[in-house]
């Protein structure tokens, strides 16, 4: 076969796959298609294509797995394995051809490899890279040229001159590119956005016939297991189809039916089957953070378990809180496990402790905080005013401790003491940062809480005014504040 | 073993510093046919990393090899290599433990003594047992952090060198005050967290990092006025001058306020690009940096040739270097750079005046224990007329020193002599004895390196010849950049200086594209499936395909 006739057949084939009906290619394309793959060595596209070949279509054609356990060996770089699989079957007259090809390819790479790798090598490893009994692999050697002692079982292979072989390193071609200065091609950005739309093209057509089978087989009763497949496929690419989330659930529906009525009720097949969609969302994460649909589906599948491994999820959603603080969904995700597994508060205090100390402006971990109901006695109130006091001394102008300090305020176990420090302070501060309008604006939550006596309003008003000459833009805001009184 | 080197090259260089190897580097990625020579068995030289048993065998003396003479022209003269001035002086090693005991049943008496001994059951530490874990050890002449954004991380990242070497964030930085080791507050969190500093003591320091961060001019002011004294007039608390001045901006009660001024922006800009402080080591030690430019110098073609019997240089009558002599062969090039202590003497017109303290210790605890293990960066201050000293402690994770021991280097511009200038550190930190806090030295070693930054490296040396420093006082290596790029550029006007190198999957080889349709993937495989392994990897885990022999469990602990 001659290599444009393989890339011929290669589009033709891809061109069939996409085409086909219902996105289901004939056993005889895939097979074909994986087989071509191979030939050329092109793993990564044949595990894709293993992942897009229906189950179905996989328990109806054993063949196809025979030629996915070469693809795997071949990943593996499994030489014996690799002649294994090949020589262990006898192929159709579909693929007969190309999966000897296939070995010869194999073969003749692993001989360019030896040439290039060793200058001795026993004969026993080059027959089991070659997959030839030792008396013929020993012939072959002679053949091109290697030295075989009999005596030993030692060959000495020829290192190629100056052939082009496939299997040089990168450095050995650095160094080859050094030959010839400013020849040296690097791949354009307009080659890299054509293959990017090539590829966006490929996925469009995907999601347009995935959709179309999986809303087809939709139903109440039952469901179709290639659909529910090709769900996962899909959001795994974007997770973000609320749909498909919402078809998963109506198969986990009924799928926990029918564990119920079963007599024998099988735990481990439903337990399993949770397992699944929980890794599915995990996988939906990694590729979009911050997706509500895999985030929710994960928290409803969990409720639906039968065993629950809530431990699991703490441990995770640390994980994911370490990685991105600012993720809102770990910080909600982690107040519903914490409930489920009870945490003792003060190990929560101390988690949200940390998380401020290593981020204050972080309106996420404070918010979190202000949900522990901390604010059990005097101490803890004490403790989170130096807290906050920190850090708006270190940064006034970061607005989220300040929403913390009023929430703190709006705490009646506050004493009268405490807010006459607290106040001093923010007269100290304010010297510093005169210009900074969040302290005064503290001043008025404080002075508004305490007596509103005739000074008081006094004060505020001399605050009032003071915003607005710092702050003109909201002047008509802080005169309806002051209104009031 | 017999064997030839070329014998015509663009340039020599000999000795594998970082100066030397970054022009190396440099040269032999424009295309330029470079041999890298050294006689030592090590890369590095003077700013080379040992284990625990070299550092022991590490002898001063350089010997001169005489050269055989029939590979010269009539005209030609030569130079012996070699010079003693800048060879490590007043190199000390010792051990503050005991040998394995052998004799036992002699030791009653002194087992009285100790009443202590008996209340640890576990084996105590001997020299046997420090010197079988030997080769845990990277031990560096001269250890050196980097700044975030430095010019020394800027340019690994543009020459994309940084894939040779890997890099651990110094995790704090701590000074001593009033008797007493603190952290320093650094980042933004730290002066949050830290609760030694009051709550204006906060405000006036992010003040200070901010006036600086926007560009305020106000020192400007200050022009022969000390940092100090700008400090002052900011009003900052006598703790928060000793932070600043002392650690942030490594400044003395001297520096001037511009100079400190720059040091401490130097410090902020650095901040909040990796890790917690400004600062970056180099894992396994600072020798693995001229390693990795060493390594690009080879994969773009320079030769490398280690232990080689290098005798002498060769001048025409001109005084214009024609080449050298390395055994029995004769090597040409036209221009010859090296390091200042491979130079032939009539080259060093002034002997180094000013010398660099070192000392090393292996110790058996960090100076300020916590629950993880930290790599610490510890300003000592100026104090009782010593210089002011850097030191620099190292863990397990920087992979420096076997588990449960830390490796100690300090740092110091000379006065007197290493043990004498370290003295006061030693006493205030270490402990001779089993105490219960400080930790105690197990094994140390002093010595000193003399400083060639400051002579006159120029004068009385040929045109086309050029010497290079050795390591210098200063904390990281953007002065050995900077010096490395003059020389590179004074040899090599108008070529670019360490442009990046490609990746090796953005590289199509030229002449393949006739049979590209089937061997371009097989052509690029070795760098390109490594990454389609890792991509695929993530793909599989959503489905239950078993072909992926890699266990999931990876991914969610």
């Amino acid at each position: 076969m001659v290599s444009s006739d393989i890339i011929k057949l290669t589009e033709d084939l891809e061109k069939q796959e996409l085409e086909a009906q219902n996105g289901i290619a004939t056993p005889q394309v895939y097979e074909q298609l994986l087989a071509i793959y191979l030939y050329e060595n092109d793993l990564c596209n044949a595990k894709y294509l293993w992942k897009r070949i229906p189950a179905s279509v996989k328990a109806s054609t054993p063949e196809l797995t025979n030629v996915w356990t070469v693809a795997q060996n071949m990943w593996k770089r499994d030489f014996p394995g690799i002649y294994k699989a090949l020589n262990s079957v006898t192929w159709s007259d579909s693929v007969a051809n190309i999966m000897k090809q296939v070995q010869d390819r194999v073969r003749s790479r692993s001989v360019d490899l030896i040439a290039q790798a060793y200058s001795s090598i026993t004969l026993d490893t080059v027959s089991a890279m070659t997959g030839l009994p030792p008396d013929i692999c020993a012939a072959a050697c002679v053949e091109r040229g290697w030295q075989v002692e009999a005596d030993t079982r030692m060959v000495h292979p020829v290192r190629p001159i100056s052939e082009t072989s496939g299997q040089t390193s990168s450095e050995d071609q650095l160094y080859k590119l050094t030959d010839f200065h400013g020849r040296i091609k690097v791949r354009t950005t307009e080659e890299q956005n054509l293959q990017k739309h090539k590829e966006q093209q490929k996925k469009l057509t995907a999601y347009r016939m995935g959709m179309k089978q999986i809303l087809a087989t939709r139903d109440a009763d039952s469901y179709n297991k290639d659909s529910l497949a090709l769900s996962a496929q899909l959001l795994t690419i974007n997770p973000d189809i609320y749909t498909l989330w919402n078809y998963r659930k109506e198969v986990v529906l009924i799928e926990i039916k029918k564990s119920y009525q079963d007599e024998v009720a099988d735990d481990q097949k439903l337990i399993h089957f949770f397992e699944e969609e929980l890794r599915l969302t995990e996988q939906c994460l990694l590729s979009n953070p911050k997706s509500y649909g895999s985030w929710h589906h994960r928290y409803w599948i969990l409720n639906h378990h039968t065993k629950p491994n809530w431990q699991r999820e703490f441990d995770l959603c640390n994980k994911y809180v370490s990685l991105d603080d600012r993720n809102f969904h770990c910080w909600d995700f982690r107040r519903l496990i914490v409930n489920k597994i009870g945490i003792s508060l003060a190990d929560e205090i101390a988690f949200s402790t940390e998380r401020i100390n290593i981020n204050f402006s972080n309106y996420s971990s404070w918010h979190y905080r202000s949900t522990l109901q901390i604010l059990n006695d005097e101490n803890s109130v004490a403790n989170d005013l130096i807290l906050v006091q920190n850090a708006v001394f270190t940064d006034p102008i970061d607005t989220s401790a300040w929403f913390y300090l009023r929430w703190v305020l709006s705490h009646p176990g506050i004493t009268k003491i405490q807010k006459e420090d607290l106040l001093n302070a923010l007269e100290q501060l304010q010297e510093l940062e005169p210009e900074c309008k969040w302290i005064i604006m503290a001043k008025c939550w404080l002075v508004k809480q305490g007596n509103l006596e005739k000074d008081a309003i006094c004060r505020l008003k001399r605050y009032y005014t003071e915003l607005i000459k710092l702050d003109p833009l909201r002047e008509g805001h802080y005169k309806d504040c002051f209104k009031v009184f | 073993m017999e064997y030839e080197l070329p014998t015509e090259f663009d340039i020599i260089i000999i000795g594998t510093g970082v100066i030397e190897s970054i022009i190396s580097a440099a040269a032999s990625r424009i295309g330029k046919r470079v041999l890298h020579i050294d006689s030592n068995n090590y890369y590095g030289g003077l700013w080379a990393s040992f284990n625990l048993d070299a550092i022991h065998k590490l002898s001063a003396n350089t010997e001169v090899l005489e050269p055989p003479t029939d590979l010269l022209n009539p005209d030609e003269t030569t130079f012996a290599l070699g010079n003693d001035f800048f060879s490590l002086k007043n190199f000390k090693t010792d051990w503050h433990i005991p040998k394995a005991e052998t004799q036992p049943e002699n030791e009653n008496v002194e087992e009285k003594n100790e009443p202590e001994s008996e209340e640890k059951p576990e084996k105590p530490m001997t020299q046997e047992s420090l010197i079988k874990d030997g080769r845990k050890f990277n031990i560096d002449l001269a250890p050196k952090l980097q700044f975030a954004r430095g010019e020394f991380v800027e340019l690994l990242i543009s020459s994309n060198i940084a894939r040779y070497s890997e890099y651990r964030s110094v995790s704090r930085v701590l000074t001593w005050l009033n008797g007493q080791l603190e952290t320093v507050p650094c980042s933004r969190s730290d002066v949050f967290a830290n609760n030694k500093v009051t709550v204006i003591e906060k405000r006036m320091l992010m003040k200070l990092f901010m006036a600086l961060d926007s560009g305020d001019q106000e020192y400007l002011n200050y022009d022969n006025k000390t940092f100090r004294a700008f400090l002052t007039d900011k009003k900052l608390t006598p703790s928060l001058i000793h932070y600043v001045l002392y650690a942030i901006s490594m400044s003395t009660d001297e520096t001037l306020c511009l100079q400190g001024i720059q040091n401490t922006k130097r410090f902020l800009d650095s901040l909040g690009r990796f890790g917690k402080t400004p600062f970056l080591f180099s894992m396994y030690g600072s020798g693995e940096i001229t390693q990795a430019f060493c390594r690009l110098s080879a994969v773009f073609g320079g030769i490398y040739a280690l232990s080689q019997p290098l005798s002498s240089l060769i001048f025409d009558n001109e005084n214009n270097f024609k080449g050298l002599i390395c055994g029995k062969q004769r090597i040409s090039a036209e221009f010859l750079v090296m390091g200042a202590e491979k130079a032939p003497p009539e080259f060093i017109k002034s002997p180094p005046r000013s010398f660099i303290a070192r000392a090393v210790f292996i110790t058996d605890r960090s100076i300020m224990s916590s629950e993880k293990e930290h790599l610490t960066l510890l300003l000592y201050p100026p104090e009782g007329g010593k210089n002011s000293c850097v030191i620099i402690e190292l863990g397990t994770l920087t992979g420096t020193c076997p588990k449960d021991l830390y490796l100690v280097h300090l740092i110091s511009q000379q006065v007197a002599s290493p043990e004498d200038d370290f003295k006061h550190c030693v006493e205030n930190l270490f402990s001779k004895f089993e105490d219960d806090k400080k930790p105690k030295i197990l094994w140390s070693c002093f010595f000193s390196i003399p400083d060639s930054n400051a002579l006159d490296l120029k004068t009385g040396v040929p045109g086309n010849v050029v010497l290079c420093p050795g390591p210098d006082l200063d904390l990281d290596y953007d002065d050995a950049v900077k010096k490395a790029k003059a020389i590179f550029s004074d040899l090599y006007p108008d070529t670019e200086f360490l442009p990046r190198a490609p990746d090796p999957e953005d590289i199509i080889i030229e002449g393949d594209t006739e049979d590209r349709n089937d061997e371009d993937e097989v052509v690029l495989k070795p760098e390109e499936n490594t990454d389609k392994v890792a991509e695929s990897e993530t793909e599989a885990k959503s489905d239950n395909d078993q072909e992926v022999p890699k266990s999931e469990n990876e991914h969610e602990e």
